[in-house]
């Protein structure tokens, strides 16, 4: 079964995404999730940023680390994250995956 | 030394295994609530919380987010930060926000706390009671924000009081009273997931952001920060669905219908936002056609229900119909919100040209032709004998209690009407979802307190406008025309005195 | 757009929200009333629950005790969610700084050998008496009347659970603790000292009125239970140096100073309503005497715990501390002590094993 045959309704592309919430620490996440997720799109709209991805989007805590420059908590991410679209499958001390699972 | 654990270890360590069986009671007069609406669970343990917020962390985090969000609010009192927002109307779109769901925010507080004494898989618990506080944050933050808009502006005076008794109010007010009043795993699916998940981004983003474009501070603050707990909620709703749908085959109908159920409400609860959207705000931020398409169309047609597919869950009943009205929905009912804007807490008024050009532009198939007609005539009724209102009584919808105000899906001409006969009574519903609603649980429906039934039964203060107006706490200035109102005079007033630099 | 800070003032149409205006008078209101008075919704719900039809969604009836005023209860620490949260975080890295402290000079791993049987039989245990505490409190929670009332026991709920993984985190601490925190569980489970307790625990549950749930736990069971071991036998632990242990003894302590005193005011405000002072003092007189023998009766087991360090602890002196504490705290509530107390030479109950 597929949604698109939903009377009147166009199906698009299916993306998964996270809005962060725009101050310092998000954009230095923001960067390491556009180095290890290379298909990711990152757009703003006031106060906000926003990743997107088609199929997956891993944040990485090497990679985040490395950009910030300083120790960082995956819970930290607590402090960045307002929004998110797809299902949040994996947030360990390494890795916050975000996907479908279908796809 | 004890080797340093992960947070997966840890978080398992602190919520799993906690609870027990109880033996000295019987265990279902403990947890009397979890099995009479059929659905059946075999393992708690395979609930997935991927959060894994212990509560130090939650602490530490929450009091940081606080800090922030405290030091901004008392910055925005100290400069009189509400000069600053784009225009006086926009707060009408704020009072809503306050009035309409700040007491959504409370209920789900006070029902989660349902959750997590009732629940028997500590997983879920712990997850309830976080969000149980969480709520009672929002629910604080948001009073703590517009506070300072209260000092100087109409409608913000008595929010929850409004929130009782004023018409427009009884449509949040029953959506979550009927949410509370169900059981509880159909409470997780018309909460946690179809409000929390299906339909969150539709309702808060378009507030946050519009909050955003038009300067308003503390509501973007607050939103942003409500919305990072809400990733955690909603989380949790989208692990409450898979976990209801993989537990048992037999709990795929039964959420399916709850599904139908919620989305539909929801949805029918959203038409205030697409109002506030396409007309409240003096800088728009999209239309509520393109949040529909983007926030519900793609990211839940095309991204979530695919997923769910496996497990045979169908999109909702009535989606096609909400595909259909998002030409119209915002139309048909602010134009109900001017008619009736005497009673309402917060002021209407008629769109300037430009944007009526814009509405033109968003909405092409309809609105020339629909709905910019009525405007102009409601602009040639106050150029020649002022505001117009409908002083009359109209009928509600017994479910969602909304005005009769929408159009058959297929005939933006003409009002749909729709009825059920109960017990030798006869019940008027809006549409097709509300009627099936009705139909599926007659029972809970027929105690609906309707605003207007109410009036007339004469518990709403008396027979007149003015006395019902005093029993709604509605204040000279609360209501009506926005042109010549008080906030209009005191805006217009302010920014003479305070020249811009 | 920017303007001009000239000293020209806006003047102010408000000075607070009608709900509270009304109550104290024009005059500014603090965050604590804002976030507290009047929230709850009090008429014209819609349904009535599926789950119970005989009550509506905010009733007050769901405990016997009655104020004219809901909110003549307010909470003495003016907790609202934000200065709640800051005030357990600050206590909580206080913790984790005296718990970093003792990983670092290696206290835990001094604990002499039996202290592991005796965490067992006492600490261990507790994570899941505290997750049972979050359980009555959560339902104080939801069936309260009144924003001022619900809000101490959300908390209070919370707190619970916190305390709960205060312990696992101790535990966590300690060489294989799995083993330990699944044996801990065994001995919640089955312990004969640890039985009366746990059907104490599980009986809470059942009780409906709200009122009564928070006096049985706040002013009787947790009350003597945190004194016995927190603060008696931690003097016992002092003594036979297992110094890590009293930073969690000390954390529960303040806690529980701290969450008497809403408890406390509650009482206070029932007993000082004009109209129903009088009928209140006999309910909740009531409610005590029928629970305090069953109480005293669930933790007097806990005597052998006192008997296991190699310098043993005084029991017999601690539970008349314990009591007297209690009984002082409600003669200053101007509440009876109840006259008949439980044979104090009862048999201690075997050993846990």
């Amino acid at each position: 079964m597929s949604a698109s045959t939903v009377e009147g309704h166009i199906a698009k592309e299916r993306f998964i995404g996270v809005d962060l919430q725009d101050h310092e620490e998000a954009r230095g996440i923001v960067k390491a999730i556009v180095r290890d997720n290379p298909e990711a799109k990152v757009s703003q709209i006031p106060g906000v940023i926003k990743v997107t991805c088609h199929h997956q989007l891993q944040i990485n805590r090497a990679t985040v680390e490395q950009e910030l420059r300083h120790e960082w908590d995956t819970q930290e991410f607590n402090m960045s994250i307002i929004s998110y679209i797809g299902d949040i499958q994996e947030w360990d001390d390494d890795h916050i995956l975000v996907k479908w699972s279908t796809d | 030394m004890a080797r340093k654990l992960g947070l997966r270890e840890t978080y398992a360590a602190m919520t799993r295994g906690v609870n027990w069986t109880p033996s000295y009671v019987k265990e279902e007069e403990a947890f009397p609530y979890h099995q009479f609406e059929g659905i059946k669970i075999h393992d708690w343990d395979k609930w997935e919380d991927p959060f894994r917020m212990t509560v130090d962390n939650y602490w530490k985090y929450q009091s940081e987010k606080d800090r922030r969000l405290y030091a901004v609010l008392d910055s925005f009192s100290q400069n009189q930060g509400h000069l600053n927002i784009s225009d006086g109307r926009y707060l009408n779109a704020i009072k809503l926000f306050l009035q309409g769901v700040t007491p959504l925010e409370y209920m789900a507080h006070r029902h989660f706390m349902f959750i997590a004494r009732y629940m028997p898989g500590p997983g879920t618990r712990m997850a309830a009671l976080c969000q149980s506080i969480d709520e009672l944050r929002h629910t604080q933050i948001e009073i703590h924000s517009m506070s300072p808009y209260n000092k100087y502006y109409s409608g913000f005076h008595s929010m929850r009081k409004m929130h009782d008794r004023v018409w427009y109010l009884s449509v949040p007010k029953s959506y979550f009273d009927d949410a509370v009043t169900a059981g509880p795993f159909e409470f997780l699916t018309a909460i946690s997931f179809s409000f929390e998940y299906l339909l969150t981004n539709l309702l808060f983003v378009p507030f946050m952001s519009g909050a955003a474009y038009n300067g308003d501070l503390p509501t973007t603050t607050f939103g942003f920060s409500a919305q990072s707990d809400e990733s955690r909620h909603m989380t949790l709703g989208l692990q409450v669905i898979k976990f209801l749908l993989e537990q048992d085959e037999a709990n795929v109908p039964i959420v399916q219908r709850w599904l139908d159920k919620w989305f539909w409400r929801g949805y029918r609860l959203n038409s205030l936002v697409a109002a506030m959207m396409d007309y409240m705000l003096p800088k728009k931020v999209m239309s509520w056609k393109e949040a529909f398409e983007l926030y519900f169309e793609q990211q839940m047609l095309d991204g979530l229900f695919p997923d769910l597919a496996r497990y045979g869950i169908k999109p909702p009943m009535g989606v096609e119909q909400a595909i259909k009205e998002k030409e119209k929905i915002s139309h048909e009912t602010y134009w109900a919100l001017y008619n009736f804007g005497f009673a309402a807490a917060f002021n209407t008024w008629i769109p300037t040209n430009s944007e009526l050009d814009w509405m033109t532009e968003k909405y092409p198939a309809t609105f020339d032709r629909y709905y910019r007609p009525r405007y102009e005539k409601a602009q040639k009724i106050v150029d020649e004998n002022g505001r117009f209102f409908m002083l009359g009584l109209p009928q509600l919808c017994q479910v969602c209690q909304i005005p009769m105000i929408f159009t058959e899906p297929d005939d933006p001409g003409k009002i749909c009407f729709r009825s059920s006969t109960y017990k030798a009574e006869k019940y008027h519903f809006c549409s097709d979802g509300c009627k099936q609603i009705f139909d599926w649980e007659p029972e809970k429906y027929v105690q609906s307190w309707l605003p207007v039934h109410e009036i007339y039964k004469g518990n709403c203060g008396g027979p007149s406008v003015p006395e019902v107006l005093d029993w709604y706490g509605i204040q000279p200035g609360d209501n009506g025309e926005y042109q010549g109102s008080v906030d209009q005079l005191n805006w217009a007033s302010w920014h003479k005195d305070f020249a811009p630099v | 757009m920017s303007y001009d800070l000239s000293p020209q003032v806006i003047e102010q149409r408000r000075l607070a929200y009608d709900e509270l205006t009304r109550r104290y008078g024009q005059r500014e209101a603090t965050r604590y009333e804002e976030a507290t008075i009047g929230v709850q919704h009090e008429e014209n719900f819609h349904y009535r629950p599926l789950w119970n039809p005989a009550i509506e969604i905010y009733d007050p009836s769901m405990t016997r005790l009655k104020l004219a005023d809901w909110y003549s209860f307010l909470d003495p620490r003016q907790f609202y969610y934000g200065p709640y949260n800051q005030a357990r975080n600050k206590s909580m890295e206080n913790l984790d700084s005296q718990l970093a402290y003792a990983n670092e000079r290696a206290m835990l791993d001094k604990i002499a050998g039996d202290w592991r049987n005796i965490f067992l039989s006492y600490l261990l245990p507790l994570r899941h008496y505290e997750y049972g505490g979050t359980t009555v409190m959560t339902y104080v929670a939801r069936f309260a009347y009144g924003t001022s009332i619900e809000q101490c026991a959300s908390f209070n709920a919370f707190d619970k659970t916190g305390n709960s993984q205060i312990i696992t985190k101790f535990a966590l601490m300690l060489p294989n603790a799995d083993q330990l925190l699944e044996e801990g569980k065994r001995r919640w489970m089955e312990a004969p000292h640890l039985q009366p307790l746990r059907s104490l625990v599980e009986h809470t549950w059942l009780i409906t009125d709200w009122a009564e749930a928070i006096f049985v736990q706040n002013l009787l069971l947790d009350p003597l239970l945190y004194t016995l071991l927190y603060q008696e036998f931690d003097r016992v632990a002092l003594e036979n140096g297992a110094l890590a242990v009293t930073f969690i003894h000390k954390y529960m302590n303040d806690w529980l100073k701290d969450n008497s005193r809403w408890t406390t005011a509650l009482v206070e405000a029932f007993l000082n309503d004009d109209q129903h002072g009088e009928a209140n003092r006999q309910a909740i007189q009531q409610m005590l005497d029928g629970w305090r023998p069953k109480v005293e009766e669930s933790l007097r087991p806990l005597g052998v715990i006192f008997e296991m360090p190699q310098v043993k602890g005084n029991f017999e002196a601690s539970w008349q501390q314990a009591t007297q504490n209690l009984d002082h705290h409600l003669e200053r509530l101007g509440l009876n002590v109840a006259t008949e107390m439980p044979a104090t030479n009862k048999m201690p109950a075997t050993l846990a094993g």
